[in-house]
């Protein structure tokens, strides 16, 4: 097996921690009255501000750029394993890559569906 | 309007970091690595003098070998570093020299030649070994050979440097700096650059002060971290007390007149996109040659457009047009802050700004041309090319450039001074002003760095600017421009955004200034720069986390504020762009930067591709984007409505974010990690060499980032350009009349209360002296009464009384 297969392997793993630390990055809230640098703020007023709604816009967008540029990146894990596969295809490497390909190739058809499916309701 | 102590503290900060970055320069100049008057043989026989070290250093960056290579690992990464090149090669003769692998000491009197300090101060003699001399004489013929190659093909024009004088002058030059780098500093037991390159020929190994600082700085981030989050958990610091509770009715876009000075910005936003797509076309070359060294799809390339000429453009093109766009937007808000006053001729100056601008851009990449051409004599560092990278530009082009941002500064003044005058210098106008300000004022420090200053000396105010100048006084604009653009359409109170601000200098002041030596690591300078510059640039990160909060903050705020309007918020892309500036601030600058900012990182990895990973991540992600988003947000107002499409804009986003996404995780990323492993491997010298990125597995990365690339120019900086084209050619012919005032604002506010909803009075005079500061309770206002009068930002938190939430419908 040639090194650069088992380091493209290595890599699209990486990726796909790549991939799964900004999905969950993305689903942060993006209600800044819940940061915790507003902490000391609910704290001295009593009546705290409502809770930001993930389906209003512009958070809504911000949610699917984030998840859009995260599944992105699936894209180029599976274009990386393709050409990987074009250059050194022995079984056991086409193998490999296979393995590692599967698991972007999921991501991608799970969270591409829910992509699909957010509404972003855009003002206007 | 706001407390005192953020004042304060703001001052402070500010100054305590400028007082120790002044101690750091006088250090760098007491401690940076002598230039021998003379370097000989035991038996006296002169290798090379201190003038030949000048003269090469002048060679050096006329014919743009910094936009090809580097010097300490700062520069272009195709070529090699030629610090370490030279100390590699030169090490490798005089241990052959030695005997090689057979010698039992071969390697220990190698190390001798090179680590123990033969320079006397007192004469200016450096005596080296017959072998360095030899291996000196053997390398000016391997440099001649290199930089002056008949058939170019290794990113240099074909003959780039052919005189035999030249040639020894500029091997000097590269011999001095490898010199530096294993000759130990006196009194201490480690070179002049820290031990820097990693070279096992030498036993050039990180030092303990690289060690124990990277430790070190990583527990100051985690303690900054924690104090800071434990201190917002425990205090109100932002002094707010009430929630902000109001509701909006968003003018349209076509109901907004603009001034002529507003309408005058459509040709900067042209101008800008014009540079942005040249920009990338010459990123795209100089990317080529990462590629395939040999042709351009068969034609020559390197016979017009140099690697070196390629990128000395990208990097200049870089700064021009974004900062193209900062100009601009400034402009533009200038009469929105004065509330639709504009003082006369405000457009022709607007006007001659451009002229000037785009004389200034044209002039200095020309001026390249023909300096690393050789074709302008003995004045190619006034007119042609300084060599610095990111200050490669003629010193007159240098200066005219700086000139030119007075101008604008005088035009924001003119247009500002009847606001100005009534206003305290802690609120947002002057604050805006004097972002404003700094941004001449700490451009032109890079003129301390000359063609005859000392490398490191010249890098130290080089980083002055590409540091400071972008990452803090960029960065205290971009935060006053947004801050007051979200204010300026009643999405953001002038005191939050004044919290804001003030909260941006504070942490970005206590981070940011001394953080600038995190550049410095290596490049001659003595540890304590290493080590104060490991330390506050690791807290860099933790304004980072906060910036992000600050952009959803902006968005929270503006999402809630529109909610009940009839009339749609209308910048949803220019939002979006400001959305994609806190993403890429996150990944490009906060954890692609730190990834490479530890000095035990930066040791191995310096001039790496993960160094432009780190670059094109934070400097397209975050000021690129913003700088389209000040164009989407201006082109809003300034091409009518009939005209607008969202589909342009949109199309741009998403094809920018994702080509940059392809361009980092597709290659630079990858490549930028794999040349790391083979530095800590084999060696600096090794992994910087033409043979390395020629290989066949970084081939195959570079290769694989043409399709991010076409997304980014034909999806992403086509639609911009068009955009800003329909903005001249189709821009509202309307401009302000006196009869505007209450239409030349961006909202109405309506809420409850005597006046009613539909009160939409309450405009300011057209004088703009500031109206009646007990009038901010009326229901109907404009951003004129928004944000009139210091108390105003009080009373409309302490609205949040039950009665002033309840919503009244526009």
């Amino acid at each position: 097996m040639s090194g650069e297969t088992l380091l493209a392997a290595g890599y699209v793993t990486v990726l796909l921690l790549v991939v799964i630390g900004l999905d969950v990055y993305g689903r942060q809230s993006t209600g800044a009255w819940e940061s915790r640098i507003f902490t000391g703020y609910h704290r001295a007023v009593e009546q705290a501000p409502v809770r930001a709604d993930p389906d209003a816009w512009p958070h809504s967008e911000v949610h699917r750029f984030h998840r859009a540029v995260s599944l992105f990146v699936s894209v180029v894990a599976l274009v990386l394993t393709g050409a990987e596969a074009v250059r050194h295809h022995a079984p056991a490497e086409v193998a490999l890559l296979v393995a590692v390909a599967v698991p972007h190739g999921v991501l991608l058809a799970l969270l591409g569906r829910r992509l699909r499916a957010a509404r972003v309701a855009p003002p206007g | 309007m706001i407390a005192r102590g953020w004042v304060q503290a703001a001052i402070l900060v500010t100054l305590g970091g400028f007082f120790v970055l002044g101690f750091l320069a006088i250090r760098t100049y007491q401690a940076q690595p002598p230039i021998p008057d003379r370097t000989v043989t035991a038996a006296g026989e002169v290798v090379f003098t201190g003038d030949d070290v000048r003269e090469g250093q002048r060679v050096f960056l006329r014919t743009g070998l910094m936009q090809y290579g580097s010097i300490y690992g700062h520069g272009a990464y195709l070529g090699p570093d030629f610090t370490a090149d030279y100390l590699n090669r030169s090490a490798t003769m005089v241990r052959e020299s030695y005997g090689g692998d057979d010698s039992a000491d071969a390697h220990d009197r190698t190390v001798g030649d090179y680590r123990v300090n033969r320079y006397d101060d007192s004469t200016g003699t450096l005596v080296w070994s017959d072998a360095q001399a030899a291996a000196f004489t053997e390398l000016t013929g391997h440099y001649a050979g290199l930089l002056g190659s008949p058939d170019g093909k290794q990113g240099l024009r074909p003959d780039a440097i052919t005189d035999p004088g030249e040639i020894h002058d500029v091997t000097a030059y590269f011999a001095w700096t490898a010199w530096t780098a294993a000759a130990e500093r006196p009194g201490h037991d480690y070179s002049y650059t820290n031990n820097w390159p990693s070279e096992p020929l030498v036993d050039n190994e990180p030092t303990g002060h690289t060690v124990t600082w990277s430790v070190l700085s990583l527990i100051f981030l985690l303690v900054g971290t924690g104090a800071l989050f434990t201190a917002f958990g425990r205090w109100n610091f932002l002094g707010w007390h009430r929630r902000d509770h109001r509701e909006l009715r968003f003018h349209s876009p076509d109901r907004v007149r603009l001034t002529p000075a507003q309408r005058a910005t459509a040709w900067f936003f042209l101008v800008m996109a014009g540079l942005f797509l040249a920009q990338v076309l010459l990123g795209s070359a100089a990317q080529h040659y990462r590629a395939d060294l040999q042709s351009f799809f068969g034609i020559p390339l390197d016979r017009w457009l140099p690697y070196n000429l390629v990128r000395t453009w990208h990097t200049q093109l870089s700064i021009f047009w974004v900062v193209t766009s900062f100009l601009a937007i400034g402009i533009f808000i200038a009469p929105l802050i004065s509330r639709g006053w504009e003082p006369r001729r405000q457009a022709l100056l607007t006007r001659i700004l451009l002229g000037a601008l785009v004389v200034v851009v044209v002039g200095s990449l020309l001026g390249e041309l023909a300096g690393q051409r050789g074709w302008l004599g003995d004045l190619w560092a006034q007119l042609g090319n300084q060599g610095w990278e990111y200050l490669d530009l003629g010193r007159v082009w240098q200066t005219l450039l700086t000139l030119g941002m007075v101008i604008w500064v005088v035009i924001l003044f003119r247009g500002l001074r009847r606001r100005l005058r009534g206003e305290s210098v802690a609120n947002m106008p002057w604050l805006f002003f004097l972002a404003a300000l700094a941004l001449p004022a700490f451009y032109a420090v890079g003129l301390l760095a000359t063609p005859d200053t000392q490398f490191t000396a010249a890098d130290f105010w080089r980083f002055i600017v590409v540091h400071l100048w972008v990452e803090d006084f960029m960065e205290l604009f971009t935060t006053a421009t947004v801050a007051y653009l979200f204010v300026l359409l009643g999405v953001v109170r002038e005191r939050v955004a004044l919290s804001v601000i003030f909260l941006d200098i504070v942490l970005y002041g206590a981070g940011g200034v001394i953080g600038t030596m995190h550049h410095l690591y290596f490049s001659g300078e003595p540890a304590e720069h290493l080590a104060l510059g490991a330390t506050f640039s690791a807290l860099e990160v933790v304004p980072l986390l906060f910036l992000t909060v600050e952009a959803w903050s902006f968005l929270q705020i503006g999402a809630r504020r529109h909610s009940a309007s009839d009339t749609p918020f209308p910048h949803r892309w220019a939002v979006m762009f400001l959305a994609a500036v806190g993403f890429w601030n996150f990944l490009g600058a906060g954890v692609f930067g730190f990834l490479v900012n530890l000095p035990i990182v930066s040791y191995y990895e310096m001039g790496t591709g993960l160094t432009a990973n780190h670059a094109h991540a934070a400097m397209m992600g975050v000021y690129g984007m913003l700088a389209i988003g000040f164009a989407v947000f201006a082109l809003r107002y300034l091409i009518p409505e009939n005209k607008w499409s969202d589909r342009w804009p949109r199309l741009a986003f998403w094809s920018l974010n994702l080509g940059l996404a392809w361009m980092s995780f597709a290659t630079l990323l990858p490549s930028g990690a794999l040349q790391l492993y083979k530095v800590v491997e084999s060696g600096y010298a090794d992994a910087r060499s033409l043979g390395y990125l020629q290989g066949d597995t970084n081939v195959f990365l570079e290769w694989l980032r043409l399709p991010g690339d076409v997304v980014f120019i034909v999806g992403g900086v086509l639609p911009v350009l068009w955009m800003t084209w329909l903005g001249v050619r189709h821009r509202v012919g309307r401009t302000r009349q006196p009869g505007d005032a209450e239409v030349s604002l961006l909202f109405t506010e309506v809420g409850a209360g005597p006046s009613g909803p539909d009160a939409a009075g309450d405009t300011a005079p057209e004088d703009g002296s500031g109206g009646n500061p007990e009038d901010g309770g009326t229901a109907g206002r404009d951003l004129a009464g928004a944000d009139r009068d210091p108390a105003d930002g009080d009373r409309h938190l302490v609205d949040g009384d039950p009665a002033g939430e309840e919503v009244v419908a526009p």
